[in-house]
């Protein structure tokens, strides 16, 4: 079993910027999107992720930032080789850790 | 049209509900982990290989998830807090997976999808439908005549 280093954004909008880090379990073949559930389950259930189809890249709602560019979470392989940096869609507003508003504004709840 | 027996305040109630569950909580266990002890338990004790005992097991301890969701952990905050949702869905998948356990158990043969390890065989007489229905918290199966 390798270990992924995980270095994820946390809070919310106006907090300052936080960054928590996380070492995740996985195989070969595992993605950022598995760590991201394994550590809600096993490590700290408050951690916000948008996921829906899991892992089948159908609903495209796991996108968000690592390492600075904008991919699925459930397509982008964990790796040993570095530290990920994790973080929520750049330029749209942030709701909670990962998690950033991407509905049209009339379809907000209040 | 609201449905006959509607309450106009139904839905201000719920939203309270939502939000007093978005205060936050303390507990032992989140609903999170319990979420994750709850497919694992159906997997084992109720999947498509099953026997009386280990269906027994799992009702029993669907039933001691279902009388602890008062006590389940929530995270506090009310933008988008995963631990809300996380107690909700492990609220409907109690009853969902209590819903197949009694199915399968009252199901004393193996047919389909359905493998009872202590019934091999299917039962001509129990070819029909069961019905699940859950009144006042209780689910209950059974053979529609």
């Amino acid at each position: 079993v390798k270990t992924a280093r995980l270095k994820i954004r946390r809070g919310v909008a106006g907090e300052a910027v936080r960054y928590e880090d996380f070492a995740v379990p996985f195989e070969d073949g595992a993605t950022v999107l598995d760590a991201l559930v394994w550590i809600r389950a096993h490590r700290d259930p408050s951690l916000a992720v948008r996921y829906s189809c899991i892992s089948a890249n159908v609903c495209k709602e796991c996108t968000i930032a690592v390492d600075g560019q904008v991919v699925y979470a459930c397509t982008t392989r964990l790796t040993e080789a570095r530290a990920m940096v994790l973080d929520p869609l750049p330029g749209k507003p942030l709701l909670r850790d990962l998690v950033a508003e991407t509905r049209p504004p009339r379809e907000r709840l209040g | 049209v609201p449905a006959a027996g509607w309450r106009a305040t139904a839905a201000a109630e719920a939203v309270d509900r939502i939000r007093a569950l978005g205060e936050g909580r303390r507990g032992d266990v989140a609903a999170a982990a319990l979420l994750d002890e709850l497919r694992a338990l159906m997997w084992d004790a109720v999947g498509p290989l099953r026997r009386a005992a280990g269906i027994e097991q799992a009702l029993a301890r669907l039933g001691a998830m279902r009388a602890a969701l008062p006590d389940v952990a929530i995270p506090p905050g009310r933008a988008c807090n995963p631990g809300v949702a996380d107690w909700f869905e492990l609220r409907a998948g109690l009853v969902a997976a209590e819903a197949v356990a009694r199915a399968a158990l009252g199901r004393r043969e193996s047919r389909g999808a359905h493998q009872r390890e202590d019934f091999a065989y299917s039962d001509a007489a129990l070819a029909r439908r069961q019905l699940v229905a859950m009144r006042n918290g209780v689910v209950a199966a059974g053979f529609d005549r």
